[in-house]
């Protein structure tokens, strides 16, 4: 009767710790081929992750395209999955990756490179992505408290309040110490409180 | 409900902002949580002009959030099953296929030889009924069992086999407990305010009354799914969860399941169960109605366990336990 799944339950406690339990369970099932524990994945994670990719590049169609990519991977994958601690920190990590690389090719496409493109060549990925749509997301969200903060301090919070990952998860996430992302993500407060 | 606060009182605007408790209370307020901060507050004024800051914070960045529509989000998923070429899943794509029209008439009569044939096939819808005081037992076509409380309906169409789910409709309360399929097969449960119950093998217990979808899980893995404001909301749930669906809100508790699952063996469990509740239970599987003239007595508790046989009984336990007095009047029955 479900056996294996009730096992897999059994040792869940309360709180935060649940929510990893059951993602640990559904990656478990996932692995063994279960198309119900992927739908249940996509449904748990597609809309955190529609709302994290909007707040690195405000493009729908292009975050819609990186989730449609990641979860048909996943699938593709799901023989060889290993388990993990956190279902969450691996589904966010793959996704930055999948979209800050379309992010990379679409402005291959769309822009010529011209002299501004050389002179911004030294700046890092995060701040390629900032200038390729701060316009459009200025526009769209300026009176709003996250649309005033930089890139990098949305994307904190997003992954800190959203999400509620650790600040260890978030810095290996973001590529910076565990330091900075402290640092950061009060000067981001910061700068909110004061917009508000 | 074995919710531990954390200490407030030395919280930072960060803690604040990633603490659930504070977040429900901002974002979906219940009179559960405006009790426990309006006292929080009074303890500690000192802290109000904090609190009001991490209050606006929540709001602003829920203001924020991205979401995709529910067509979207379906949009998207039918694009990965077509990356990853998953098997068509509903047996549309089979009726869908034309047939040409030049087709000699020998050929057609065969056709709608064999349409009659499937017609015969088709699954049938099959159909379970209880009245009041009376309880069934069902093993389903996949050897899944349910118990089915008093004045309750079970309904679901026969042959499972190549179906995406097994799917059950119910009014009513029922106690499942589902068998794990080796093809993964889901089984769903359909409530009638539109709340689904998708399962991965496991016992739970359905309550689906007037406009009230209640579910309890004993053990193994649930989600619900359910309506909220035009969108789909979500809910995993874990053993020993309760989560009620009324008025389109849904709300969680963490109980003592067997408090609630005891009726599937013919014992009511009771723990500090109000006479209120018993009186809705009267009417739910006994059909009967009863008065309580003295409104404050609605609230009197009792704790034990009692046999659940025939509706005379039931009352005279509840005139006993609550210590009552019980009297008939009409078709009603009256607690002075």
């Amino acid at each position: 009767m479900g056996d294996d799944v009730n096992v897999l339950m059994s040792n869940s406690s309360k709180g935060t710790k649940d929510k990893h339990a059951d993602d640990r369970a559904l990656w478990l099932t996932l692995s063994n081929g279960n198309s119900l524990a992927f739908s249940s994945l996509y449904n748990r994670y597609a809309n955190p992750l529609f709302n994290y990719g909007m707040h690195i590049c405000y493009n729908r169609e292009l975050v819609k395209d990186c989730i449609q990519e990641l979860f048909a991977w996943l699938w593709k994958k799901r023989h060889e999955l290993s388990p993990v601690d956190s279902v969450k920190y691996y589904l966010f990590k793959s996704f930055r990756n999948i979209l800050i690389k379309a992010i990379n090719q679409s402005k291959k496409f769309t822009e010529e490179p011209d002299e501004q493109h050389f002179l911004t060549q030294e700046l890092s990925k995060e701040e390629e992505i900032i200038a390729l749509d701060k316009e459009n997301y200025h526009k769209e969200k300026v009176t709003k408290a996250l649309g005033r903060i930089s890139k990098r301090q949305r994307e904190i919070v997003i992954l800190r309040f959203f999400n509620e990952m650790s600040y260890a998860e978030i810095s290996s996430l973001m590529g910076i110490s565990t330091a900075s992302a402290h640092n950061l993500l009060s000067k981001a407060l910061q700068a909110m409180k004061v917009i508000i | 409900m074995n919710y531990h606060h954390p200490d407030y009182s030395d919280f930072s605007i960060e803690d604040y902002l990633v603490d659930p408790f504070f977040k429900e209370w901002v974002l979906y307020s219940t009179p559960e949580h405006d009790e426990f901060w309006m006292r929080w507050i009074k303890a500690h004024p000192e802290k109000s002009a904090l609190l009001e800051e991490a209050r606006s914070l929540v709001l602003s960045l829920e203001n924020s959030k991205e979401e995709m529509s529910p067509e979207e989000l379906k949009d998207v998923w039918s694009l990965i099953q077509e990356d990853v070429n998953m098997p068509p899943k509903s047996l549309e794509t089979y009726r869908s296929k034309k047939y040409r029209w030049a087709v000699a008439a020998g050929v057609s009569s065969v056709l709608a030889v064999a349409t009659l044939v499937y017609l015969l096939l088709l699954p049938k819808e099959i159909e379970f009924v209880t009245g009041f005081g009376e309880t069934l037992e069902i093993t389903l076509p996949d050897s899944s069992t349910v118990k089915l409380n008093s004045n309750s309906k079970l309904t679901y169409l026969d042959n499972w086999e190549g179906q995406t789910a097994r799917e059950i409709e119910i009014e009513g309360e029922a106690f499942f407990n589902v068998v794990h399929k080796v093809d993964h097969q889901p089984f769903r449960v359909l409530s009638s305010q539109n709340v689904t119950i998708e399962v991965l093998g496991t016992e739970f217990n359905v309550y689906n009354r007037a406009e009230e979808t209640e579910v309890i899980l004993n053990s193994g893995m649930v989600t619900l799914s359910f309506p909220v404001k035009e969108k789909e909301g979500k809910i995993v749930m874990n053993p020993g969860d309760l989560v009620k669906f009324k008025d389109n809100k849904f709300k969680r508790e963490r109980v003592n399941t067997s408090l609630h699952t005891s009726w599937k063996d013919n014992v009511l469990n009771l723990e500090q169960t109000s006479l209120a509740e018993m009186v809705k239970m009267a009417r739910d599987n006994y059909g009967v109605t009863i008065d309580v003239e003295n409104k404050e007595a609605l609230e009197l508790t009792a704790s034990g366990s009692m046999p659940l046989t025939d509706s005379d009984s039931f009352l005279r336990q509840i005139a006993l336990i609550f210590n009552v007095e019980l009297t008939k009047e009409n078709n009603k029955y009256l607690i002075k």
